[in-house]
């Protein structure tokens, strides 16, 4: 083998070097985002798992409707079904609903069962807000790694496609009317 | 966070200048007019060698002698002035930001707390600390930080044979420990940015692009630094670099706390300036308060892990 076709296979091998690492860049930056999404799903069915308990606090103090709580169970077996994290904050944003309506009563402020009740459920809401800017911290670094050249070329070849962010819950721009 | 810091800072400026200036003033100039009358009898010796010895030897060795009592008296005098610079102004100053909070111009950390921190990877070879701060914080925890100078001594020999010493200064600025009151249940390292780090498994992608423009955080559960890391404490982290110039490293790992900024030598009159000239003072006041701010604001956001 001549000269020429050293060089040649040495740029070659750099080249196809060059892809494997970026390859498993783009790899590992999409394992985050899996595991930071996995983290979510953690505390959101740590948080699912009290709405028993929420409803039943309810019932004893206020007129909750009935339809409210059959809509959230709806939507957590849809969520549990495709673990699709839209459909969780969809759950999520229900219950919020109904949670709030139950801190409008002053009855059921007094509970001590509310009270735990609701120490649980902030710290869990806590958690999850933190998990929440954890996953959007890691779909920023993969989308910015991936639409930035020359990245953009060697991540279309790859079939890496960009992530979605966490937008603000809806529940949380709405106007929540409270009627008990 | 800086309106608060002018607004704590002109207040601390006119307790210290109306307790220290007086007494700064009247050291400054008995020191100056010893200084004077000694060059003055200097001269006057000098002077009256010449035509006594009529030796040119005599008297530049004369002269030698001369500069070297003028240097001795000027290093004495200047030592004393330095010592009530640090009692008066700096503890004022310190007592200022928390009346609780106590300096000592000659306290300082030991090495093997310094060690325990791990913050060098690189071995030194001399270490020195002075003009310790300590207190407890408002949630309880007991700190002391202090400044801290570590160094490398490192050896050539040259084409002769001999042998030539250098130093290479490895860190110099403010060290910190916090006794924290409980176990916290993550390890968080938070350090200048570095490009290799920017890939790591552990490090966290935070949601400020200024903050991760200067720092880098890494840690054993991100969910929890996530709590730590509100955007206000954020802020405080951010505002330490555009205030005086120097990250803040910290490291929290089971029950303690430590932490770590570069800055120059700290606390020292100034040589050429006034010593309550209030850029001067301010400089030394945003070294105490912008990291205090921070490590008061980060154990209360662990105490409530």
């Amino acid at each position: 083998m001549g000269t020429a076709g050293i060089v040649i296979l040495s740029i070659l091998g750099i080249i196809i070097l060059f892809l494997i690492i970026k390859f498993n860049i783009y790899v590992s930056l999409r394992n985050k985002i899996k595991q930071s999404k996995s983290g979510i799903d953690v505390y959101l069915n740590q948080r699912f798992d009290l709405i028993p308990n929420l409803v039943e606090c309810v019932k004893g103090y206020a007129n909750y409707e009935s339809q409210t709580f059959a809509k959230i169970t709806e939507l957590r077996s849809e969520y549990d079904n495709g673990k699709n994290l839209k459909k969780g904050e969809e759950v999520n944003s229900e219950f919020n609903k109904l949670l709030a309506i139950s801190e409008s009563n002053p009855n059921l402020k007094a509970s001590e069962q509310f009270i735990n009740l609701q120490k649980s459920l902030t710290k869990i809401e806590n958690q999850l807000q933190a998990a929440r800017r954890v996953y959007n911290g890691d779909v920023t670094l993969y989308n910015t790694t991936i639409s930035t050249f020359p990245d953009l070329i060697l991540a279309k070849l790859f079939g890496f496609k960009e992530e979605e962010l966490f937008e603000i819950e809806e529940y949380k721009k709405e106007n929540i009317n409270i009627d008990l | 966070m800086e309106n608060e810091f002018e607004e704590s800072f002109e207040k601390i400026y006119n307790d210290v200048y109306s307790k220290c200036s007086e007494n700064l003033k009247a050291e400054k100039s008995s020191n100056n007019k010893i200084l004077l009358i000694v060059l003055l009898i200097l001269i006057v010796i000098n002077v009256c060698i010449y035509p006594v010895f009529k030796s040119g030897i005599v008297s530049l060795f004369a002269f030698v002698i001369s500069m070297i009592i003028l240097i001795t008296i000027h290093v004495i005098r200047n030592s004393q002035y330095k010592k009530m610079y640090k009692t008066e102004v700096i503890t004022s100053l310190v007592k200022g930001y928390n009346d609780t909070y106590d300096y000592n111009a000659y306290g300082g950390i030991l090495r093997s707390e310094y060690n325990m921190a791990k913050f060098d990877s690189m071995y030194y070879d001399e270490y020195f600390s002075e003009d310790q701060i300590n207190g407890t914080l408002d949630s309880g925890e007991n700190f002391k930080m202090s400044e801290v100078v570590t160094k490398k001594i490192n050896r050539y020999r040259e084409s002769d044979g001999s042998y030539r010493e250098t130093e290479e200064v490895i860190f110099r600025g403010i060290f910190g420990k916090v006794d924290l009151k409980k176990e916290i249940p993550i390890k968080i390292h938070v350090s200048s940015n570095s490009a290799f780090r920017k890939f790591s498994k552990d490090r966290v992608e935070m949601d400020s692009a200024e903050f991760e423009k200067y720092y880098d955080c890494v840690t054993d559960d991100k969910v929890k630094l996530m709590q730590v890391f509100t955007s206000d404490l954020i802020e405080k982290y951010i505002a330490m670099i555009k205030n005086n110039k120097h990250s803040i490293e910290l490291k929290v790992e089971d029950n303690l706390m430590f932490f770590r900024y570069g800055c120059q030598s700290v606390f020292e009159p100034p040589a050429f300036k006034d010593g309550l000239d209030k850029d001067f003072i301010k400089k030394y006041y945003k070294l105490i308060y912008y990291p205090l701010e921070i490590i008061k604001s980060t154990v209360e956001k662990m105490n409530e892990l």
